[in-house]
């Protein structure tokens, strides 16, 4: 019984049932003769391989074949049928070699492999049963796939690879041409070869793995080689141009077409391997000097130069877009990573940036022909040109690099270094202090937007936008500042001199003035989000001061209207904490104190004394000042005057040491009827020595006031006799009768201190002085930086060594620079010192054993 | 060329004709493999089998062709073969390669 389920019943009939059926079926001879079959089995498959199939009897055929086998033939059937087909495969063999045209060679070579399988699929048919039954017994080729073997052994591999040889050789002929840019006729031939050589399989013997087939045995390796010497030759070619933008089109272009020619051609397993020796040879082994190229070979620098020239000179030239895209895709066929691109980019846009100072520097000379540059100028300049710079990179690396993320770091990075130049290169012309130029930038643009909003009130949105514009880059610029503490020193620098130095008195000016502070709060909470509020600490306490300072002045003024003392005056206060403001502004605030037994101690005008006093109680009657002790600071803020000149009376605003300069010729005596004599009448002339005793001034602040109003064209309040630039010792000083003024107010505009000192110069050492004035500013500044830093150095330490106890050097100083490159770049030798400091203040120590560790000691 | 048409015709050695669907037939590879010879420009196919073998061969054919996508489930009626015929359908079976 067969199960209905087994559909190829492949039980063999006994033996016995077998001899008498077929005896039975067998309608001629009983015993069967193998060469009567054979030959009309051989006849058969002559016929087959002539394609006249239709003539012959399957039924017949496949019966003696059948009966063969039963009869234990089968063995000696496989053997003469693969006799006769290797006769037949030499046969025409001989024939193909007899075809010098190479098309025609290729097409002849596939007609008879074609026609080969379809007879062979016949033959096979044919002698299924010796398949099913010898073949599977003996563990043989099935007569389909021995088909396969005896072609390549006899058509393909015969004679040392005649005919292989000749296939390889002449596909990759025409896959030369077709890389040269000839146009083929062969394209199908070449992909239906490939795929016969790939289904001719190796039979393992020798060193050949078994399953390899022919293809991958000689075409490939052979074909691997004509590329490999054929990339060399084409890159050598491109290059040989000396032209980066010629070498990375044409590269480009190659590489497609040659990726369209492996798709076509070859199979899937090719493409890997040739697609990894044209990026080895043609983009891994070239580009990098390609890209160094100088900028007449058009290298990067060339694809990037119009970077600058467009941010610097405000041209428009268009970018390199589609080479810089084209390099983009070549560097990423060999890196996904983009290293070498990233690499170059980096060095590239540093190079840039640190040309950029420079850049900018020439421009605004010839802008103001040979002025002496304004440094903040410079520093608007500079940082709008870096901004511009950086969304400038930002288009191309949008346009051509794919908006890649770590390319875009890159640049961040980049940009980064430039600006946070080291120190060391500081006293090049080239180099810039980031944190500073950005200090400077803020400040030129707080004091901007203060003067332009109030006189344009319908433009106020306007001045917002101007704000939030400037604001925000501030912000981008800042994100670019390594060192966030220096900026932070600088900044509050230059904040405490707005509010120091910032006028007010009149209306217009202190909503002016509002204005400003509005700002300096919305930057205030701009930054502290960026940078924390911790670290605004200081300057956030100076804004309170700011505060509590109005509501004095407040306070005051209502005091004063309420006061029936006459001789009081309207103050403008500001009252700052000494540990909050930046110590170049706070150091010396004693030096002007009256109680202080000191020699240069400060006078004030007598005008000024009754309301000073009463500020005083006024002050520390006030609850919360008890423990506080005040000072004055003359050489600060400002004072407004209102002196009657013949010509008319002018309210003059002007520096207090100034002011108090002229508090001294201010009328003393009294006419007869009690009024107060002018001071015209007085004619007072006063000497340089007499002013200096009277006031107390500092020599150096003296000078530098007395040139503001007696030198100074415009606010020549005062006569110098003699007259000339500088003031000497032996100067007197008188009211300048012929004072006039186009406006009733006038402000009088300190002189520079260095350009005090710059007049002076002639007369003492006092230039010298003077000038390192600012210097000396600056290196407060800095060391207050260093200081800073050496604080936080030492906390983050303690920290550390709090949680972790017991550290080793090396992983602390790691997790230092982690902890600390917020704020900015600690350098090894700052930490080094610091962790000597703490050691020699015993908060940690070495351990006994191994120097490398340190113990904290609580 | 007559291979195109649906049916074959079956012989048997005493010349009892069966003609069956082309696609029924060539459940046996070797009825399937003939069609690429004369046997498939004549739609003829002369077997070695007497009569009563080959009609039950071919209702073996069209119950297997029946139920070829039942056979998974197992649920189908047994193939009843008569049992004087068993052993000389197994040899014949084999030699079609059913």
């Amino acid at each position: 019984m067969i199960p209905a389920g087994n559909r190829r019943s492949k039980i063999r009939p006994p033996r016995k049932s077998l001899v008498s059926s077929s005896l039975e079926s067998s309608t001629t001879d009983p015993t069967v003769d193998f060469e009567k079959s054979w030959s009309i089995l051989s006849n058969a498959i002559v016929q087959i391989q002539n394609k006249s199939v239709s003539n012959l009897s399957y039924e017949q055929l496949y019966r003696k074949a059948y009966i063969l086998v039963l009869r234990k033939y089968g063995g000696k059937l496989y053997e003469n049928v693969a006799t006769i087909i290797t006769l037949h495969l030499l046969k025409r063999r001989d024939y193909l070699l007899t075809i010098y045209n190479e098309e025609e060679f290729m097409k002849a070579t596939l007609v008879e492999w074609n026609e080969h399988l379809q007879s062979m699929k016949f033959i096979s048919d044919v002698l299924m049963y010796l398949n099913r039954v010898y073949v599977k017994e003996h563990k043989k080729l099935l007569i389909y796939d021995l088909g396969i073997q005896l072609f390549k052994d006899n058509v393909i591999k015969y004679n040392d690879d005649q005919v292989g040889k000749r296939i390889v050789d002449t596909v990759i002929q025409e896959i030369t041409k077709s890389r040269n840019g000839e146009v083929i006729t062969t394209n199908m031939y070449i992909t239906k070869l490939i795929n016969m050589l790939e289904l001719l399989v190796e039979s393992g013997s020798g060193d050949i793995q078994f399953g390899e087939n022919y293809y991958q045995s000689v075409f490939e390796p052979a074909f691997l080689a004509s590329s490999e010497t054929f990339f060399y030759k084409l890159s050598s070619e491109f290059a040989s141009y000396n032209l980066g933008t010629k070498y990375i089109q044409s590269t480009s272009r190659f590489i497609k077409e040659e990726e369209g020619r492996i798709n076509f051609y070859m199979p899937e397993s090719m493409y890997p391997k040739l697609n990894e020796l044209m990026n080895n040879i043609m983009i891994k082994d070239r580009i990098d000097d390609i890209l160094a190229l100088p900028y007449e070979s058009q290298g990067l620098s060339y694809l990037l130069r119009p970077v600058v020239v467009n941010v610097v000179d405000g041209k428009n030239e268009s970018y390199h877009i589609p080479d810089l895209k084209i390099l983009y895709e070549l560097i990423g066929r060999i890196d996904d990573e983009y290293d070498l691109l990233r690499l170059r980019l980096k060095e590239h846009i540093k190079q840039q940036g640190e040309e950029l100072p420079q850049q900018v520097r020439s421009i605004l000379e010839k802008a103001n022909g040979d002025k002496k540059l304004n440094p903040a100028l410079f520093a608007i300049k500079w940082i709008e040109t870096v901004l511009k710079y950086h969304d400038e990179f930002l288009k191309i690396h949008e346009q051509a690099f794919d908006s890649n993320s770590s390319v875009s770091l890159t640049i961040t990075y980049a940009m980064r270094e430039f600006i946070n130049a080291p120190p060391t290169n500081r006293k090049d012309a080239n180099s810039v202090n980031g944190p500073e130029l950005l200090s400077v930038y803020m400040d030129y643009h707080i004091k901007q937007s203060a003067k332009t909003a109030p006189s344009k009130d319908i433009e106020s949105l306007d001045s917002r936008d101007y704000v939030d514009v400037f604001i925000e880059r501030s912000i981008k610029f800042l994100r670019f500042i390594k060192d966030k503490d220096a900026f932070e020193a600088y900044y509050a620098n230059h904040f405490a001199k707005r509010f120091l130095s910032s006028k007010s008195g009149s209306q217009i000016i202190s909503s002016n003035n509002k204005m400003g502070i509005d700002i300096e709060e919305l930057l205030l909470s701009k930054l502290g989000e960026e940078m924390g509020t911790t670290s605004l600490d200081k300057i956030i306490k100076m804004n309170k001061d700011i505060k509590l300072s109005k509501d004095i002045t407040n306070d005051w003024k209502k005091l004063i209207t309420q006061s029936t003392k006459k001789d009081l005056i309207e103050l403008e206060l500001k009252i700052c904490n000494v540990n909050d403001w930046p110590k170049s502004m706070v150091k010396d605030y004693k030096a002007f104190s009256n109680d202080e037994n000191n020699e240069t101690s400060f006078i004030w005008s007598k005008q000024l004394r009754p309301t000073i006093r009463e500020f005083e109680e006024f002050w520390f009657s006030g609850k919360k000042n008890d423990n506080k002790s005040l000072y004055w600071s003359p050489k600060f803020g400002s004072m407004d005057l209102r002196i009657s000149y013949p010509s008319r009376t002018y309210e003059i605003n002007l520096a207090t040491y100034a002011g108090i300069i002229m508090l001294l010729f201010a009328p003393q005596s009294t006419n007869a009827d009690g009024s107060l004599v002018s001071a015209f009448e007085e004619n007072k002339e006063l000497s340089y020595e007499e002013i200096k005793e009277l006031t107390g001034i500092p020599e150096i602040d003296l000078k530098r006031h007395l040139q503001s109003i007696a030198v100074a064209p415009r606010s020549r309040l005062l006569i110098k006799n003699p007259m000339t630039k500088d003031v000497n010792n032996s100067d007197k000083f008188k009211l300048n009768e012929k004072f006039k003024s186009p406006s009733i107010k006038v402000k009088v505009l300190t002189v520079s201190a260095a350009s005090s000192a710059a007049a002076n110069s002639s007369g003492e050492k006092g230039s010298s002085k003077a000038k390192t004035e600012q210097e000396e500013e600056a290196e407060e500044v800095r060391s207050n930086i260093h200081e800073g830093r050496k604080l936080e150095v030492n906390a983050a330490i303690v920290r550390i060594m709090k949680s972790r106890q017991t550290i080793k050097h090396n992983e602390l100083i790691e997790e230092l620079i982690k902890q600390l490159s917020n704020r900015f770049q600690p350098s090894i030798l700052l930490i080094k010192q610091r962790i000597e400091d703490l050691i020699e203040k015993e908060y940690l120590k070495r351990d006994d054993e191994e120097t490398n560790i340190y113990h904290y000691i609580a | 060329m007559s291979s195109d048409t649906e049916y074959v015709t079956l012989v048997s050695a005493d010349n009892h004709k069966f003609i069956v669907m082309k696609e029924v037939a060539q459940i046996s590879s070797v009825i399937k493999s003939s069609q690429g010879f004369q046997e498939g420009e004549t739609g003829k196919i002369s077997l070695d089998m007497d009569g009563d073998i080959l009609e039950c061969i071919v209702e073996y054919l069209y119950y297997h062709y029946k139920y070829k996508d039942q056979a998974e489930t197992g649920n189908i009626p047994e193939f009843n073969i008569p049992t004087h015929l068993a052993l000389e359908l197994l040899v014949k079976a084999d030699f079609l390669d059913i």
